[in-house]
């Protein structure tokens, strides 16, 4: 039986660990945030009327099996201290964070109303996070300070909160490292003349889809009303040589399209410009967006990239930006502003990748390679090259298959 | 014979008392009828729970149960395993997610909890009285065949990876081209038809002039997309006109093209192929810029509609750009068109400009990739869905990457688009492996939930037979329509569909639905 090091809770991560289970091996997860799901916890479900294949429950539901495996041990707010070649592979390092609440958490959110703390000390998982289980942040928690506030672990009714809890160091002996630290979204407030940061109601893809998964609808910040016009903006952060990203992040195309579909079956009056460079929407037949946004009289597709966004009347939003095909300008209002953000890897260029072996190319991604398959580290997801949830899961099934078959060969 | 009911109360550890009333839970289940036990233990999940759950099954003779705990997916393996000890039908335990469905949505409000968890209990109850004992059944696969349609990249990649698993890999391919592959390849070999059940399908085969039986345990799809050249009139006017793919292979054998080069991506130029095909993205900017490396003096020019250069091909595109290839992009209203008068010549109007632009070639090459046309002869016999464009079109996410809805066939590369080299081999992979594991499990179960056709009702009137996406109903010898049930799924679009309400799901009854309803709803009970 070989035990495999899995560093990285996402899509990726999640889909090599229980496809490796599913084969018989043992697994070890690190993931060094507070529940497992990656980038896909923030992500919403794009289907509202029918299921749109975006895959974020697929990356969901690999979280809620692997907690489930015996045969896999997750391990939370941890990270890999270190890595030592051993004889028989790695021996492993890992240092867990204290969550100073147990399994016992039933996800009531009682003690989020009792905690005194301004912005909350106690605090459930991001988004579709899993496993549910609450954590206090240690460095916010009153009880770690003079004041020994005990309000949370007196209202909870299971008594799942323990203060008591301590950091802890974990060895573990691996035959073969995946390394799949995945991606972080791109800032939209580093593209500064698209008002993201300073106006309230400009936001990121991946802020509409954080709402949409928290509250089911999208609604003005400022004010709290439904949007009726929208305009959707592509190749924010990304395509840009000015912005250092210069790669297409590959994903937001066909996320951002999705979302389009979920807002107007949310509310079919909604008037929406989608403002793009290409169309490049993976795993989809490319005329499909194209039919649908034609068969739909208030959706708008624009071939430009909008050149500032400034305050409007009324509270509305301003978007200049230079017509298709000649050099005119046109000034369009709308009361929200969807930025669809680009990815950058995560960990590509780390001590501990460094320790390994992995290192990012000219293009910010660590590709990984044979070279470093055959020592046993195996570079899976995102943080090789801009890839969506599908085609991680798939690309991460077929590294899966190749350990397995690779220690079945006595490697 | 009067039901003998258990009814088990799962606390979820400490879940469930934090929010409900447990004994009144207990006392309206021991106050019901037919239930000859009520137990409430810490958390089913548990072995010592399990036991003395099974224990009391015994003593008093149970037959059925309802279980109050979580998620099905928790807790029905070994749970089922349990009650299979104590004698008890799989189908007629009947679980109750509490915890999803009641304790989580209603936390804050605990009186509708209760409400919700009683009502529920009663609903299970009964249903539970109703529900009839089913067995699933076993099938043994009569081959470890793997069936891989098409030896391109994808196909290939399949073939090995399923050959790891210990399957017996068969390989067709269209055309004659020799293939290296584990197991056995079939050259000029095209699928004509085929019939079963996912792990024993029995395929027909034309392989050269022959046509044979085989029977497959698992097929993979791996078509690849579709090369154009030149159809109609123009196909004899313009001389040097090639698919990308080949026009590659000649200038890695080291001869020079003609310049300047033209790389375009529609079918048809001058056609009535409006729709957006398509295209190579990154094999034909690596080309591009091979080109462009080699012979700095040739223009080369690249007509499309849509640049997808996905991903890190973003940067080849920046790279070509910067070399000096032009790049013109058009849309539907000024389409690439050659004269055939003219054949040297291709004119296309500029998207940004709106300016029609002449360029003299030398050598056409087009980059697009329409779905293979064997798709639709395969997606038919295979009774796999496609979509709009022709391409195969893949199962939901939901169930896992390259499979298709249907059991045992999965599908990679460019048959579902197109797709780099890098991708379509990864793809193909992941379908190998997950074929050489459907297989290498060596059986299938099936039966249980399952639909049925009362014969007297059935007018024949073919409609299940055209809606079942698994092919289960027939019209059988009586000219009544059956199930095979090894291929149903018990997904139901048969019984709704029947027009003469002559399909009936079992456990899934309309009495045994309606009457959960109504208690659910606040009837009587």
């Amino acid at each position: 039986m070989k035990h495999v090091l899995v560093i990285g809770g996402g899509p990726a991560g999640l889909t090599a660990a229980k496809s490796l289970v599913d084969r018989g091996a043992e697994v070890v997860l690190v993931e060094k945030r507070e529940s497992l799901g990656g980038m896909a916890r923030e992500l919403t479900c794009k289907g509202l009327v029918e299921c749109r294949n975006c895959g974020v429950c697929f990356a969901i539901d690999r979280a809620t099996e692997v907690i489930r495996e015996r045969k896999a041990e997750v391990l939370l707010l941890s990270e890999v201290a270190s890595v030592q070649k051993s004889e028989r592979g790695y021996s492993v390092k890992i240092k867990t964070s204290p969550r100073y609440v147990t399994e016992d958490c039933i996800g009531c959110g009682k003690c989020v109303n009792e905690c005194p703390v301004e912005g909350k000390a106690i605090f459930a998982p991001t988004g579709s996070g899993q496993p549910r289980t609450y954590r206090i942040d240690r460095s916010k928690c009153l009880h770690f300070k003079k004041a020994k506030c005990v309000k949370c672990s007196e209202v909870c009714p299971t008594k799942a909160v323990d203060y008591d809890d301590r950091a802890k160091n974990i060895s573990r002996d691996v035959g073969a490292i995946i390394y799949a630290t995945g991606i972080d979204p791109i800032d939209a407030c580093e593209v500064s003349r698209l008002g993201c940061g300073v106006l309230k109601d400009v936001i990121s893809s991946v802020d509409a889809e954080r709402i949409l998964n928290e509250r089911g609808k999208l609604l003005r910040p400022s004010d709290g009303k439904a949007p009726k016009k929208i305009a959707v903006m592509q190749c924010v952060g990304s395509r840009s040589v000015k912005a250092g990203v210069e790669y297409c992040s590959k994903f937001c195309c066909k996320y951002a399209t999705k979302i389009a579909q979920l807002l107007l079956d949310i509310d079919p009056e909604v008037n929406l410009d989608f403002y793009f460079m290409d169309l490049r929407t993976l795993y989809e037949p490319q005329e499909e967006f194209k039919e649908w946004a034609k068969a739909k009289k208030t959706v708008k597709l624009i071939r430009t990239m909008p050149a500032i966004v400034s305050p409007g009347k009324d509270g509305k939003l301003l978007v200049r930006a230079a017509n298709e095909t000649d050099a005119d300008i046109t000034e369009t209002e709308y009361d929200l502003i969807i930025l669809s953000v680009g990815m950058k890897p995560v960990g590509a260029d780390t001590e501990l990748g460094r320790s390994l072996g992995i290192a990012a190319d000219k293009t910010g991604f660590a590709p990984g390679g044979p070279e470093l398959e055959g020592k046993g580290v195996f570079v899976c997801g995102a943080v090789t090259q801009p890839m969506d949830i599908e085609e991680t899961a798939t690309r991460a099934i077929a590294l899966a298959s190749r350990i397995h078959h690779e220690k079945e060969g006595g490697t | 014979m009067k039901a003998r009911i258990q009814v088990v109360l799962c606390k979820c550890c400490t879940e469930m008392p934090a929010l409900l009333n447990m004994d009144r839970i207990h006392k309206v289940a021991s106050e019901s009828n037919n239930v000859l036990s009520v137990m409430t233990v810490d958390a089913v999940c548990d072995g010592k729970a399990l036991a003395s759950i099974v224990a009391d099954a015994k003593d008093n003779e149970i037959d059925r149960a309802v279980v109050l705990a979580c998620h099905k997916k928790d807790i029905s393996p070994a749970l089922l395993k349990a009650y299979k000890k104590a004698g008890v039908n799989e189908f007629l335990v009947e679980l109750v997610n509490i915890r999803e469905e009641v304790l989580l949505p209603h936390m804050n409000t605990p009186e509708r909890a209760q409400a919700k968890a009683e009502a529920k209990l009663k609903g299970a109850l009964a249903r539970s009285v109703m529900l009839s004992p089913l067995e699933r059944q076993i099938e043994e696969m009569k081959t470890r065949n793997v069936v891989i349609i098409g030896a391109g990249v994808a196909g290939h990649a399949a073939a090995n990876e399923a050959a790891k698993a210990g399957v017996h890999t068969i390989l067709l391919e269209k055309t004659g081209k020799t293939v290296k592959a584990p197991g056995v390849v079939m050259p000029h070999a095209q699928l004509l038809g085929a019939s079963g059940h996912g792990g024993n399908y029995q395929l027909k085969i034309k392989a050269g002039e022959k046509v044979e039986e085989l029977g497959a345990a698992a097929v993979v799809i791996a078509t690849g997309g579709g090369w154009t050249t030149l159809k109609g009139p123009l196909a004899k006017a313009v001389k040097d006109a090639l698919p990308l793919y080949k026009f590659y292979e000649q200038m890695k054998s080291g001869s020079d093209p003609k310049g300047p080069v033209v790389i375009v991506d529609t079918p048809d130029p001058g056609g009535k192929t409006l729709k957006v095909q398509d295209y190579a993205w990154d094999d034909s900017l690596e080309t591009a810029i091979e080109l462009k490396k080699k012979h700095a003096e040739l223009q080369i020019y690249l007509i499309f509609q849509e640049m997808r250069a996905f991903g890190l091909a973003e940067l080849a595109y920046k790279e070509a750009a910067d070399l000096g290839v032009k790049f013109i992009r058009y849309d539907r209203t000024g389409t690439p068109k050659i004269d055939s008068k003219n054949p040297t010549t291709i004119s296309v109007r500029d998207f940004a400009q709106g300016e029609i632009i002449e360029i003299k070639f030398g050598t056409l090459v087009f980059a697009s990739i329409p779905p293979n046309q064997d798709n639709r002869a395969i997606a038919d016999a295979l009774r796999i869905p496609m979509s709009v464009d022709g391409a195969i079109r893949r199962g939901s996410i939901h169930r896992w990457p390259v499979s298709t809805p249907r059991p045992g066939i999965f599908v990679c590369g460019s048959a579902l688009f197109p797709k780099s080299r890098d991708l379509a081999q990864a793809e193909g992979l992941a379908a190998g492996s997950m074929a050489g594991e459907y297989v290498s499990r060596g059986r299938i179960e099936f039966g249980g939930i399952v639909a049925q056709v009362t014969q007297e009702k059935c007018s024949a009137c073919l409609t299940c037979v055209r809606t079942c996406p698994y092919e289960a109903p027939f019209i059988g010898t009586a000219s009544k329509a059956e199930i095979r049930i090894q291929a149903c799924q018990g997904c139901g679009m048969c019984v709704g569909i029947c027009p003469s309400k002559a399909i009936e799901l079992h456990n899934y009854t309309d009495d045994q639905i309606m009457e959960e309803t109504r208690i659910l709803l606040g009837g009587d009970f």
